[in-house]
């Protein structure tokens, strides 16, 4: 244990921070007092499918690349589709594209709680594990949190036919439709849904945690509030189209990380749900504006862990969302779209639960050619480290302990929601030797 | 009080979807497996893992890296069954897809893969150490994994 003094020379290090998804170590140095570095370092093996889909049929690869990222599946069959179609001149029917924002939409409904309640709250009850919940009014929570997260569930089996690695969206449609069979209970598990987040919700609204942060929030936002289209726009008033990504974002290397990380015009910034709701709140849906009016008030924010209030009001936002789609829409079996042409350049940006993920594909005589991603941990990793070093120079300064500062660590990273396993695909690396 | 049955849940080279799953199973299971289960080591679940004897070891990923293998080696001799889940765990694939890379793609990831020490082939995890029990799928079929938990239930729940 190190006392007051001692903070004065501090080597921090947590190996594989836990709940997150996959795997991810810190290091911060503190000599005489001074933060010198903080590093956050993803080791995970790297398994190259930008190289995999190389010379693959175009309507083979949206289920490659769904294997990048257990977590975020949808989004990577989804941007990598938008893309591809992009590329052969495909534009899908509006039955197809009601159909993917409510595949998206279940996503979200299963994803953001995971992370709100499993990885979140334990820190926010001074607990280990969501298995160390174990008094009545504790079980009472969990039980609430798996009924919202089976909602999203079912719903994605419902719209997609499965909630990872969905086997029904293809190129220019589904292989699917939804079972009108299916819908009173499917919208009435949500509507339950919609009642316990909205019961959770200010658990997060008042939690006292705060970092605040001075950065650029980026974010594509738009009408729907469907993460699939709308404007990629930034806080600092950039307006950027999706084919023109590369000359904004450049990929810099981190020799100690196998995942790249990003800087936007030279500069830091953060993406993902705090950054949508900075930027677009006045998307979502009516119902949200007006259930969480309180709440949404307070975006846009610069505190880091506003980013899980904002995410826990775009559960709520999806529900509402999917309730009313599913209650308007008659699908009727539909086939595919089919593409145009056999050979071009596409590009997309989707919103992936934890933010801007971009796809560049080149495709010739049906076949991919080339393919590169830039995913949302690593557009965030260099925010996320000098986070770490602001937040721990503050704690040095205060005269805090190491026991104290690493467990803060953990909960800022915690709060963006890193997802290691997009993040250890592959992209071109020319490292510096 | 029945003794609870000790279980790691470990992860690879792979997409963690199986561990995604395992949370939506839990939408359905969590309070039994709360109650029969003491999670002695899952990084992904809680902040407190522990390097001990486990009754069962469910690991997803296929094996990349010597460190990876070294740990798999560690998680067999601590454990007296242990699952490989998913298709990466099982067969290796997709996670292996650069085991059939033509020469000039080997070449240009050549450098990466020596940076960071990863073997030549990437290996389904009976290549390294013996798999007791095993639950395929991409990510893996929720009523084979039931079943292979309801068998572990069976195995050491009422020692």
């Amino acid at each position: 244990m190190h006392g007051g003094h001692d903070s004065e020379n501090l080597e921090l290090g947590i190996e594989g921070l836990s709940k997150v998804e996959g795997h991810m170590d810190m290091e911060v140095k503190v000599t005489r007092g001074k933060v010198e570095y903080a590093k956050l370092k993803i080791p995970e093996a790297k398994r190259f499918y930008t190289q995999a889909v190389r010379g693959r049929p175009m309507q083979a690869i949206a289920q490659l690349v769904s294997r990048i990222c257990g977590t975020c599946s949808m989004s990577h069959i989804f941007g990598c589709t938008k893309s591809i179609e992009d590329a052969v001149g495909l534009v899908p029917s509006e039955q197809t594209m009601k159909q993917r924002r409510l595949s998206i939409w279940a996503h979200l409904i299963r994803d953001h709680p995971l992370h709100l309640y499993f990885f979140v709250l334990p820190d926010m009850f001074d607990k280990g594990s969501v298995f160390d919940f174990t008094s009545i009014e504790e079980k009472k929570i969990i039980a609430t949190a798996l009924e919202i997260k089976a909602a999203g569930n079912n719903l994605s089996k419902m719209v997609a036919g499965r909630s990872i690695h969905a086997p029904w969206p293809v190129l220019g449609g589904f292989t699917q439709i939804p079972d009108r069979a299916k819908y009173p209970n499917i919208i009435h598990d949500l509507e339950h849904a919609r009642e316990h987040s909205l019961e959770l919700l200010d658990v997060f609204y008042d939690c006292p945690w705060k970092f605040e942060h001075d950065t650029n929030y980026v974010a594509m936002v738009g009408p729907n509030f469907d993460y699939l289209s709308g404007d990629l726009v930034s806080s600092s008033g950039l307006k950027i189209e999706e084919k023109d990504f590369d000359k904004y974002a450049e990929r810099i290397w981190k020799d100690y990380s196998t995942a790249s990380a990003f800087l936007l015009q030279g500069k830091d910034y953060m993406v993902g749900s705090m950054s949508r709701l900075n930027l677009g709140k006045k998307y979502l849906h009516k119902q949200t504006q007006k259930d969480c009016a309180k709440q949404l008030s307070r975006f846009p924010s610069s505190n880091v862990y506003d980013n899980n209030l904002a995410q826990a009001i775009e559960t709520i936002d999806s529900i509402n969302q999917s309730i009313d789609v599913l209650e308007s829409t008659d699908f009727k079996p539909e086939a595919p779209v089919q593409p145009t042409r056999k050979d071009g350049t596409g590009f997309a940006v989707v919103e992936a639960p934890r933010g801007v993920l971009y796809y560049n594909v080149a495709i010739k005589e049906g076949k991919v050619q080339s393919m590169a991603v830039a995913i949302p941990t690593g557009q965030n990793q260099v925010r996320m480290e000098k986070d770490l070093a602001e937040m721990v120079q503050e704690q040095v300064d205060a005269g805090k302990d190491k026991d104290y500062i690493v467990h803060e660590m953990e909960k800022l990273i915690r709060a963006y929601d890193p997802c290691m396993s997009c993040a250890t695909h592959f992209l071109k690396v020319k490292w510096k030797k | 009080m029945a003794r609870k049955i000790r279980l790691g849940w470990f992860s690879f080279s792979c997409c963690e979807d199986n561990t995604v799953l395992f949370a939506e199973i839990l939408n359905d299971h969590f309070f039994m497996v709360q109650e029969k289960f003491d999670i002695i080591h899952a990084k992904v679940l809680q902040n407190v893992n522990k390097w001990e004897e486990m009754d069962v070891a469910f690991v997803e990923g296929a094996i990349a890296n010597k460190e990876q293998e070294e740990t798999l080696q560690k998680i067999r001799g601590l454990s007296k069954t242990l699952v490989a889940i998913g298709s990466c765990a099982c067969t290796g694939m997709p996670s292996a897809s650069r085991n059939n890379f033509d020469e000039s793609t080997i070449h240009e990831i050549r450098f990466i893969k020596d940076k960071f020490n990863m073997l030549d082939k990437v290996h389904p995890l009976k290549d390294i150490v013996k798999v007791d029990m095993e639950v395929s799928g991409c990510p893996m079929d929720e009523t084979k994994f039931l079943e292979a938990l309801t068998a572990i239930i069976k195995m050491y729940g009422d020692l």
